[in-house]
């Protein structure tokens, strides 16, 4: 009976912390010096370090190690109640048990959560019942390239009296796929959160190319468009959805060309030559784009689709199924 | 048994736009594509050249044979010169001063473990570094490698505090036929120290033993064990034939078992050179590493990405302080230096044997300067080095006396590769 009360009391504690600050809130504005195309001075140089100082110092403790059967990776804490951000290659098949290892070394219980392989998101969840220092989640589609970022992990995996390694460089690259930069990473890394210059986390370490450049993140944002589905453990992408359209390969935009028979598209009423517009309450610019909302869906899923046909414009819904190969 | 880490190693040309790299001009070396990191920016590492401009008056090249092998850092006026062991073996030494003098160099004293060497230089008037500390961590402080010409040959920040990684320090031993072997496979235990063994090979030394499956090796002889990778370097410091004490836990108690050790069949020798390793290979892209690059006693890591033959050459922060002297390029994330406090304990210790010195003062040499190290309370891993160094003293003047002839210079390093190196003694 004493336990049952305590765990309520716990739940009713953590409630009561939920609304708690992530442990970045503190990190003041990065000054005019860091925004610069490169600094130009010791004086730029000093007002950066100073900010890398104030962002390690408050991200380090949200930066994880996960061991996922006989594999180590790394992953960031973002909610007060140890929900981890990982690679979708680390975290692997929802609902295994892992340990999360605290940049004290302090080792506590896990589960994985769900992933996007193909886009190599991955969760996972504390279940150690307690409070954990959390870092922000920040935006990845305003990234521009020369911006600096600051990257955290276990390279090598988690090594005694070694909390989580920093490495400090700028964003080359970035599209909705993947933000690159030459913060370096190596295996272990995988998983860790690269972070903007106020210590919100723009992106996850997952893989790198030969160059000391090609360092490859996924954005934060993915995160954030698939949220509820990888909290609810699903494997985005990897249930073979069936929405029965082909594109108008010479079209740029989302030109349908080809309506399968007997699809859920013909059955909504799609017919060759809509131009879908939006999808799944997505701006839709081709047919590339559709085809990548589309793939975060599964069977089953009702979608909103606004097309043109002609000059035109029409809203519908579908429900979407399943794939035979 | 291996850890696996996890970052897929893509190569991932696709994604550097050929159109940006254009846009940025020409990459940076090595034959990389796509943009040219920020640390390599000559107009980015053009910034640094006054914080290294003093550091860089008390560095010199040090060449072999006329080739650039390291960097050095001039420690006395009467030129006394650290630099790093392993690349300025095997020839003529020479260095090239800040002032643009060649001059000729003999290396006086070695740390096995730190991979120092102290060399003489045939000259006066040099500048000695003044040292600073890393007691307030460095951690995301800029840093710069000074090189001789007063330009920064690298630049990045410092990535973690200082800190003692696990033992066996030194070189690292090579697996051979006369090195001891035990015929165990093992795992780590996550929760604390010590190798899980999951295997234990029929009819070999820890069999005869009575090691077992589930035993945890916690030390042997008096070497604690952490993990798997500290039992196979322990290990490797035995020869076949040699007895050995080891301490296991079994079912919560400590038990101390006797082997006597094995011999490695041929199928057991790791080849030598690189290979096989997927952390050995993701960390060998995109830079060249030091060869020696493990067993640093003390050392604090940095993102800079510091050449093999840059080692050896003082680290500046941005105020010009000193705190660190560069000893490696550990891997694709890492380049390591050994704490500026660290390296003044080391060099009183390193500066105990002079030139002329026959082999038995060598050895009052180097008891003085271990007597000193620990009396002056120098850091716990300087003062392990001053008792190595100590017992390579002894060694080398039992060679002489078992070898008393006046010519044929001692082949030491010939016999030093064939068999494993002398470990050290316990402090009893």
């Amino acid at each position: 009976m004493r336990f049952r009360l305590l765990a309520i009391s716990g739940v009713v504690l953590s409630v009561g912390l939920a609304v708690a600050e992530p442990t970045t809130r503190n990190i003041p504005a990065p000054p005019a010096a860091v925004t610069k195309a490169l600094p130009e001075s010791i004086d730029d140089l000093k007002a950066l370090q100073k900010q890398v100082r104030e962002v390690v110092d408050k991200v380090i403790p949200c930066t994880v190690c996960l061991q996922v059967g006989g594999a180590s990776g790394s992953g960031v804490i973002v909610s007060e109640d140890g929900l981890i951000l990982t690679a979708g290659h680390v975290s692997g098949e929802p609902g295994r048990k892992i340990t999360v290892i605290l940049p004290d070394g302090r080792r506590v219980e896990g589960i994985t959560l769900g992933r996007w392989a193909q886009i190599d998101s991955g969760m996972a969840q504390i279940t150690t019942t307690g409070t954990w220092p959390y870092a922000e989640l920040g935006n990845s589609k305003d990234l521009k390239a020369g911006q600096w970022c600051i990257a955290t992990g276990h390279p090598g995996g988690f090594k005694k009296d070694r909390p989580p390694v920093v490495r400090v460089g700028r964003i080359n690259f970035g599209n909705d796929n993947l933000v690159q930069t030459d913060c370096t990473l190596v295996g272990g890394d995988s998983g860790g959160p690269l972070f903007d210059m106020s210590g919100k986390v723009i992106g996850i370490h997952s893989r790198i190319g030969n160059p000391l450049t090609a360092n490859i993140h996924v954005p934060a944002d993915t995160y954030r468009d698939t949220w509820d589905q990888l909290v609810k453990s699903e494997k985005i992408g990897e249930t073979p959805v069936w929405l029965g359209v082909k594109a108008d390969v010479d079209a740029k935009n989302c030109k349908l060309g080809e309506i399968t028979k007997e699809s859920p598209a013909e059955k909504a009423g799609l017919k060759a030559g809509d131009v879908i517009t939006r999808f799944a309450g997505k701006d839709v610019g081709s047919y590339q784009d559709m085809v990548k909302l589309l793939q975060k869906q599964k069977p089953g899923d009702e979608v909103a689709l606004e097309l043109k046909r002609g000059d035109e414009t029409k809203e519908l819904r579908l429900t979407l199924g399943k794939r035979k190969d | 048994m291996l850890k696996r880490y996890f970052i897929p190693a893509l190569i991932v040309i696709a994604i550097a736009a050929p159109s940006y790299a254009q846009r940025k001009g020409p990459g940076g070396g090595g034959g990389e594509r796509g943009p040219t990191s920020t640390k390599s920016n000559p107009t980015f590492l053009a910034l640094f050249k006054p914080v290294v401009e003093t550091p860089a008056k008390s560095t010199v090249r040090v060449l072999v044979d006329g080739k650039d092998a390291a960097l050095g850092t001039v420690v006395s006026q009467d030129g006394y010169v650290l630099t790093k062991a392993s690349e300025v073996k095997g020839g003529r030494l020479s260095v090239k001063t800040h002032d643009g003098r060649d001059l000729d160099a003999t290396v006086t004293a070695t740390s096995d473990g730190f991979d120092v060497a102290m060399l003489k230089v045939d000259g006066t008037g040099l500048e000695p570094i003044q040292w600073s500390s890393t007691k307030e961590c460095p951690v995301g402080n800029w840093v710069a490698i000074a090189g001789p010409a007063g330009e920064p040959v690298a630049v990045g920040v410092v990535s973690t505090c200082p800190r003692t990684p696990p033992p066996p320090y030194g070189p690292p031993r090579v697996p051979s036929e006369q090195t001891g072997f035990l015929g165990v496979r093992a795992g780590q235990d996550p929760d604390s120290p010590g190798a899980v063994i999951s295997d234990v090979t029929p009819g070999s030394a820890a069999d005869k033993a009575g090691i077992q499956a589930k035993d945890k090796i916690v030390l042997i002889d008096s070497n604690e064990i952490f993990d798997q990778e500290s039992l196979v370097n322990t290990l490797l410091t035995y020869r076949a034939g040699e007895k050995v004490k080891i301490t296991v836990e079994r079912d919560g108690k400590r038990i101390e078992l006797s082997a006597t050790l094995g011999k490695r069949t041929p199928d057991l020798l790791t080849p030598k050179g690189k290979g096989g390793n997927r952390g050995d290979m993701q960390n060998s892209m995109g830079s060249t590493l030091s060869d020696r690059r493990t067993g640093i006693p003390r050392f604090f890591q940095t993102d800079a990405v510091v050449k093999p033959s840059d080692c050896g050459g003082p680290m500046t922060d941005l105020d010009g302080h000193v705190i660190g002297l560069m000893i490696a390029r550990a891997g694709r994330t890492e380049s390591w230096a050994i704490p500026a406090e660290t390296v003044t304990d080391l060099v009183p210790v390193l500066m105990a044997a002079k030139p002329d010195m026959k082999p038995s003062q060598r050895v009052v040499a180097a008891r003085a300067a271990l007597k000193q190290a620990e009396e002056s309370k120098a850091a716990p891993e300087v003062v392990g080095e001053a008792r190595r160094i100590l017992q390579a003293s002894l060694a080398d003047e039992k060679w002489w006396k078992d070898h008393p002839i006046e010519a044929a210079p001692a082949p030491r390093e010939i016999l030093f590769e064939a068999g494993p190196a002398p470990r050290a003694v316990d402090k009893k």
